[in-house]
């Protein structure tokens, strides 16, 4: 798929539009293709899934729409649209203004993505204060509301605490808080739940769902746990595909049809509190091939030596009719 | 995703029973690094330099040289200097290339010979702290969190508290310099010295080892080894040594780069080894009083001698911990 | 409240670490084959002149009681006088006409140090592997790996003679007096005792920044719109000189020892001079409360670094709360 093909979802323009996008990493040891050739489509207000294996490149795409690609990996081919903007074109200081601002991301680890030698009001704050021009004391009052927003107990006195007086689960509300502080349209979620007990999981989709409720904006939820996809999609079909280059066969061999036919149409796609949700997993199936998904079972979790970049000709496939909503 | 990887694979070579592939890995890790080969190099160099001396150095250090003058005058590097018997008959001539003192001694034999000294102490010093050190911290870690290990360890602690050469130079200053007699016993300065320099450095290596056994007798085989009496205890042992052996040959590196800045400048302080012997903390002390007088040869090459040594040293340490710990976490927060 | 308690906790350690160190240094003075008074007098003296001094200076008494004396006085800041540095004259004020002098030039070495090291380390850091990290690191091996008595004959030799430079070569006057020819006697011995240091801290620096720079809160940070600059220059920055300030401290214990040696090289009355002085006369009473005074201070300066270590870090500074 290349260029810029929009033409038939012409209802209404995609918050985010991703096309054939791929990020190689350049290490001592040879390339490694870390996110390769995905393509997908994210519309106002919905919830997409991106469903793949450890290592497949759902975080690595995911970085390259923030633009966040350190050396020595590099952003090879493809295009990011947001609200038609290309943002592969921007400069750093326009992304700049829109990370966290437009577009926000919470990470995999709430354990480490908080900074220790600051409180956690005064993160939250900070985010606030970078992108709009508020008083300090407007800022924390703001702080103090996100808080209570994404269920944190006795804000007004857990503002000053430190990350490391917070839960795990407490720390990932307050990611949480510093992703929306700024209202984005569109909130990335990387592994939100990976490293929290299952129970808080629970409890974190539904921040996430009251949050998409409250400020209405898209989200994409990439995650390798098909546990949260069973909990979530009850219609969801599709596994991920595991890397290529360790299972040279994968290709060719058609996977045992676990997943329930799903229909071929955005029209197609459950409601459910106002929030549509799709999923997408990356699979050796060309984009046009949509109605008959061909997926093999993957091993989520699975870890792959080589960075284990999906297959070239590997798409991320639109799943669609995903009832019962993110919880 | 590619660290992660490494981090994986390290992390495998780091499981017991694999340490082949830990060699392997650490051998691939320490090659990949230029400047740690580089340093490897300047010391095989330095210390067969040492070991060689009397075959290396051109001259005996205390032998003195005619300058054309006829006195033992200082003279330039690349001076033809006049060999004289003990008669004082001129029997030929020699090219001094790096210079010769005021007492009309070859300055590059003299350096070589001094650099041998300088070596002698360091490795003494390391080792006399590295064997008190592991010894002491095995014996802290095997009785872990019992009167032993506490009083061993507040004994460390203390040690730990003197500023290294403040120590050195007390002891030296009280017992005086060269060897010391009590009674029939007599104690050689350069253990003295050894000694004295090498006491503050033990905590450092009784800590490492301590936190290795300490972590070897977590393993379970350790207690069922005690139940069925404690037979076993040689695969402590083996484990310990497997786990600690790296870690404290790092350290001992590292601690040769301070060992021979310290006992460079303890020579220098006069309080080292004693004249005639060449040293070269007392060849730049020696240097002290020419500065203003042009003879610049007298500082500037047992400096870079000692300058070299030391860079050696760090440049091998360096590369040794970093290809034992690619991921180089600093210790410092204990 | 809790920040208290760690304090208290921690100069609670002090009191055993410094028993020993005292224990250490009584017992110095007895590590010499014949007694103190033999080695101070020399072995022409006579024995009888050998014991009457030991008497009047008590050292007949048994070991545990000059111990407890001994203790006793210096719990009192009473060393006694100085027997032959300076004859009669009280060995703590030989010390403490000293002690500004050493004190100046271990904290002007340690700013030196720091306005390098901290800079330096950060650049090295964030442009890892470019041509400055490069230089910089060289710089840093070649800076830790310079005796600072050879970097002072070298800066005396090049500056002083060479250049006819007249700073740094000799004396000192207290800034007090006139601040001018203060630091210009303090400047080349500034250099040459802060260089290694600049390089040991600028190493440990470059290091705990690349620790940090790779951390998810760096990431988040720059995922939520802060810029570069700021991530580096305050995200990364204050979590890498936590560590830093560690080195610090344990540095301040060197530079007592560098100073020793650097007063040496440029003649500067400090009491690393004072030392050597001691040593070579066999004054026991101030070599014993020099060892004593630069211990203290070594302990209490780690102790100060524990302290800020845990102000600095929030998750030790909450330790025990929850």
């Amino acid at each position: 798929m290349s260029g810029r093909d929009r033409s038939h979802e012409s209802e209404d323009e995609p918050v985010l539009e991703v096309r054939n996008l791929v990020t190689r990493f350049y290490t001592e040891e040879g390339t490694v293709k870390a996110a390769d050739g995905s393509s997908f489509d994210l519309y106002e207000g919905e919830t997409l899934g991106i469903v793949g294996e450890s290592g497949s490149g759902k975080s690595v795409t995911a970085l390259s729409v923030m633009q966040l690609i350190d050396d020595p990996g590099r952003i090879e081919n493809g295009e990011v649209y947001y609200r038609g903007e290309d943002l592969l074109a921007k400069s750093e200081a326009e992304m700049r203004d829109i990370r966290g601002n437009d577009i926000a991301m919470v990470f995999q680890d709430p354990m480490t993505s908080l900074n220790p030698v600051f409180t956690v009001g005064q993160q939250i704050m900070r985010v606030i204060r970078t992108h709009q021009d508020v008083s300090q004391s407007e800022a924390r009052s703001r702080a103090v509301e996100l808080m209570a927003d994404v269920g944190i107990p006795e804000p007004e006195e857990r503002v000053d605490d430190y990350p490391h007086q917070f839960s795990g689960g407490m720390r990932q509300r307050a990611l949480l808080a510093m992703a929306i502080s700024c209202e984005p349209d569109l909130l990335i979620a990387d592994e939100p739940t990976t490293a929290l007990d299952v129970t808080i999981e629970t409890q974190i989709f539904n921040v996430l769902d009251d949050l998409q409720e409250k400020y209405g904006m898209s989200i994409v939820l990439i995650t390798h746990d098909l546990g949260v996809v069973a909990g979530t999609c009850d219609r969801v079909a599709g596994e991920p595909a595991p890397p290529l280059h360790s299972r040279p066969d994968a290709l060719d061999t058609p996977a045992p049809g676990r997943h329930r036919p799903t229909h071929a149409h955005r029209g197609g796609r459950a409601e459910s509190h106002g929030a549509p949700v799709r999923m997408f997993v990356p699979s050796a199936v060309s984009p046009r091939n949509r109605g008959v998904p061909r997926v093999r079972p993957g091993t989520p979790g699975g870890r792959t030596r080589q960075g284990g970049g999906v297959h070239p000709r590997a798409r991320l496939r639109r799943v669609r009719d995903c009832s019962g909503g993110v919880r | 995703m590619a660290t992660d990887d490494a981090s994986a694979e390290y992390d495998a070579g780091q499981s017991l029973g694999d340490h082949r592939s830990q060699f392997e890995m650490f051998w691939r890790e320490f090659r990949r690094n230029t400047l740690s080969i580089v340093g490897g190099l300047l010391i095989v160099t330095m210390i067969l330099i040492a070991a060689l001396a009397p075959v290396v150095a051109p001259h005996d250090p205390v032998r003195q040289f005619d300058a054309p003058d006829g006195e033992h005058n200082p003279m330039p590097p690349g001076t033809e200097m006049t060999v004289k018997n003990s008669d004082g008959e001129a029997v030929g001539t020699m090219t001094a290339y790096l210079g010769t003192d005021n007492h009309g001694r070859d300055i590059l034999s003299r350096s070589i010979y001094g650099l041998r000294t300088l070596l002698t102490v360091s490795l003494g010093v390391v080792l006399f702290a590295m064997i008190i050190g592991v010894t002491a911290g095995a014996i802290a870690g095997y009785y872990g969190d019992t009167w032993i290990d506490e009083i061993i360890m507040r004994f460390m602690d203390v040690l730990f508290s003197f500023p290294s050469l403040i120590l050195a130079i007390a002891v030296l200053g009280v017992l005086g310099v060269g060897k010391t007699e009590y009674g029939d016993f007599v104690l050689p300065n350069l253990v003295k010295i050894i000694v004295v320099i090498g006491v503050v450095y033990i905590p450092s290596f009784a800590r490492v080892m301590r936190g290795s056994v300490l972590k070897e007798m977590e393993e379970d085989y350790v207690d069922a080894a005690k139940s069925l009496g404690a037979s076993d205890a040689h695969i402590l042992v083996k484990d310990v040594a497997v786990n600690t052996i790296p870690t404290v040959v790092v350290q001992g590196t590292l601690y040769m780069g301070t060992a021979v800045l310290a006992s460079a400048a303890l020579s220098f302080l006069g309080l080292g080894i004693q004249p005639p012997k060449a040293s070269l903390g007392l060849m730049l002390s020696n240097a002290r009083g020419y500065l203003y007088s042009g003879e610049w040869w007298f500082s500037v090459f047992p400096g870079v001698v000692i300058v070299f040594a030391i860079l050696g040293f760090n440049l091998l340490g360096d590369g040794l911990r970093d290809a034992l710990d690619p991921h180089h976490t600093e210790e410092a927060a204990e | 409240m809790s920040m208290a308690r760690y304090v208290l906790k921690r100069l609670l350690l002090v009191v055993p670490v410094l028993t020993g160190v005292s224990l250490v240094v009584f017992g110095l003075v007895h590590l010499s084959p014949g007694g103190p008074v033999r080695v101070m007098l020399g072995p022409l003296q006579s024995e009888e002149l050998v014991a009457q001094i030991r008497t009047e200076l008590g050292l007949d008494e048994p070991l545990y009681v000059q111990y407890a004396t001994w203790l006793w006085d210096a719990f009192h800041a009473d060393f006694g006088t100085s027997w032959t540095v300076q004859q009669g004259t009280p060995v703590l004020e030989l010390i403490a006409e000293r002690v500004p002098l050493t004190l100046e030039l271990s904290i002007l070495s340690m700013l030196l140090a720091l306005v390098i090291a901290i800079p330096t380390g950060i650049i090295s850091a964030v442009r890892q592997d470019e041509a400055a990290d490069h230089a910089a690191r060289i710089a840093a091996l070649t800076g830790i790996s310079v005796p600072n008595f050879w970097l002072g004959i070298i800066l005396i030799m090049v500056f002083a003679v060479q250049f006819s430079f007249s700073w740094g070569t000799g004396g000192w006057t207290p800034p007090w007096v006139d601040p001018v020819a203060n630091l210009q006697q303090l400047f080349l011995p500034t250099i040459a005792l802060g260089t290694a240091y600049s390089a040991l801290i600028m190493r440990m620096m470059r290091s705990e920044m690349l620790d940090t720079l790779n951390k998810d809160y760096i990431k988040t940070a720059r995922a939520m719109g802060i810029s570069t600059r700021e991530v580096i220059l305050k995200d990364a920055s204050k979590n890498a000189l936590i560590p830093v300030v560690t080195v610090i401290g344990v540095g301040l214990g060197n530079l007592m020892n560098g100073a020793i040696v650097t007063e040496t090289v440029f003649n500067l009355p400090g009491i690393g001079k004072l030392l050597i002085i001691a040593i070579d006369r066999r004054d026991f009473r101030v070599i014993q409360a020099l060892v004593l005074f630069v211990s203290i201070v070594f302990v209490f300066a780690n102790l100060a670094v524990d302290v800020l270590y845990a102000y600095l870090d929030p998750r030790i500074r909450y330790e025990g709360r929850d």
